[in-house]
């Protein structure tokens, strides 16, 4: 129902209709910044690679072909912006928030931390795990990052990862594998301190 | 099976995507080994810590960058095209071509004076650069003989003698003077039984254009005498010479020479020929 809509949406884009973009982008971009943001582990950066990722998909709305989803179309459009910023982190030996993830942390916390039940102490814990564990998948190396953040964050099936990605189902499977094994290694703390 | 390979279908089976073969053997695996079952735990907990991060939304003013993004870049586009497109697109790259064609064509039958002329201008330019400082060195008005790209003028003249006399005193009747050649030059010259020399006149600026009116009848009465004596006048060219063409000669870099404030005279070179009497 959501692709026919997309479609439906493109269509009026195509025809000149500048708000039916604006309703595809509100429609993914919780998703996408989301997305971005799990990424590169920096509110700044990820603002912009999303923002870019919308801009280069309205400029290119007429070459969609709808071979895939919309929403696959972005997706990969947004996380080859992200690899080449991520690409150019490590060329220019840049350090990728590992120290400091977190930026804009309040303002972030203020968003997620929704539940109103959770006491002070809870608030923090869950704000220490959170950090923790963005920590450690910004540690990643970004290959593994990538499928990690596409199954474990966003629950996509393998098959849509390799689409998006650009590799076969059995690169993602093991690269799943490996990820997983390097991101446990970094939260043994974490989990031995029972958080 | 041992429990290296099991291990390494534990990603795999906590997402469901071993076959029925594996996955029973992944579980037959598990219920025996407790190494194994630790394993799977914690990377259960590995991904159970990665799914609780909270989605992060985006930010308010979300929409309205790209739309700015969007309407920049769209304005730079039309921008370019505005700057590129008359030349590169909206001639018929046809037309171009043809002109092109027309004008490689006139360049190799040297229709057009694309190399020849520059190349002449600049070796007369030195030349007579050349000639000036030649003639200055000798404080001489020698010849250039006719190697002045403007000579001055040049009169053709029964003798050489007399027509230096007339000049020297139809310059000195406007307020100017004889600059060369100097009296004894001029006497060696004219022994030499020279058919060309050089006259240098000081003209003063204000009577400069009198001068050369007076020049002219004298040329007219000249030619008229030519007629009969066979004297001619050759070629009338005049030019007021001052030193400022010089400028690119290596004289220029020398200091400026102290130039008095008096009244501004203008050079003019004469070329006197002797014709066969």
């Amino acid at each position: 129902m959501e692709e026919k809509d997309d479609l439906e949406l493109i269509e009026r884009c195509r025809a000149g209709d500048s708000r039916a973009f604006d309703l595809l982008v509100l429609r993914y971009q919780h998703k996408v910044f989301n997305l971005a943001y799990r990424l590169l582990g920096n509110y700044e950066e990820a603002k912009d690679m999303a923002q870019e990722a919308f801009v280069r998909a309205f400029q290119s709305l007429k070459s969609f072909r709808q071979e895939s989803s919309f929403y696959t179309w972005l997706y990969r459009i947004v996380t080859n912006l992200c690899k080449n910023k991520m690409r150019s982190w490590s060329r220019s030996l840049k350090p990728i928030s590992i120290d400091n993830p977190i930026e804009k942390e309040e303002s972030e916390v203020s968003r997620t931390l929704v539940d109103p039940n959770l006491t002070p102490a809870q608030v923090l814990e869950r704000k220490n795990l959170e950090q923790e564990v963005q920590k450690a998948i910004a540690g990643l190396p970004s290959k593994y990052r990538l499928v990690v953040v596409f199954r474990d964050m966003e629950e996509l099936p393998y098959e849509k990862i390799a689409n998006i990605i650009g590799c076969s189902v059995g690169t993602v499977k093991s690269r799943l594998h490996r990820g997983r094994m390097l991101l446990r290694e970094r939260l043994k703390d974490v989990m031995e301190d029972g958080l | 099976m041992d429990c290296k390979k099991i291990q390494s279908l534990l990603s795999e089976y906590l997402d469901g995507y071993l076959g029925k073969d594996n996955q029973n053997l992944v579980e037959e695996h598990l219920k025996t080994c407790h190494l194994c079952r630790r394993e799977l735990e914690t990377l259960q907990k590995t991904v159970s810590f990665v799914h609780s991060l909270k989605k992060v939304e985006a930010p308010s003013d979300f929409l309205v960058g790209i739309r700015e993004r969007i309407e920049k870049e769209a304005e730079a586009k039309s921008l370019w095209r505005r700057l590129i497109t008359p030349v590169w697109i909206k001639a018929p790259i046809g037309t171009i071509a043809t002109v092109a064609l027309c004008f490689l064509i006139l360049y190799f039958a040297h229709l057009l004076p694309f190399s020849k002329g520059p190349l002449v201008t600049t070796e007369r330019m030195e030349r007579r650069t050349e000639t000036v400082l030649k003639d200055e060195a000798k404080g001489v008005g020698t010849l250039a003989e006719n190697e002045l790209v403007k000579p001055e003028l040049e009169l053709a003249v029964a003798d050489i003698d007399e027509g230096l006399s007339y000049l020297s005193r139809m310059a000195e009747s406007f307020g100017g003077h004889l600059v060369s050649p100097a009296p004894a030059e001029k006497d060696k010259l004219l022994a030499e039984k020279m058919h060309q020399m050089v006259v240098t006149l000081e003209i003063p600026s204000s009577s400069h254009s009198q001068f050369l009116a007076k020049l002219e009848e004298t040329k007219s009465a000249v030619k008229e005498e030519l007629e009969k004596t066979k004297f001619m006048v050759k070629e009338e060219k005049v030019e007021a010479k001052t030193r400022e063409p010089f400028t690119s000669s290596p004289r220029a870099l020398a200091p400026p020479v102290s130039q008095p404030e008096k009244p501004k005279f203008l050079t003019i070179q004469i070329l006197l020929i002797a014709t066969e009497k």
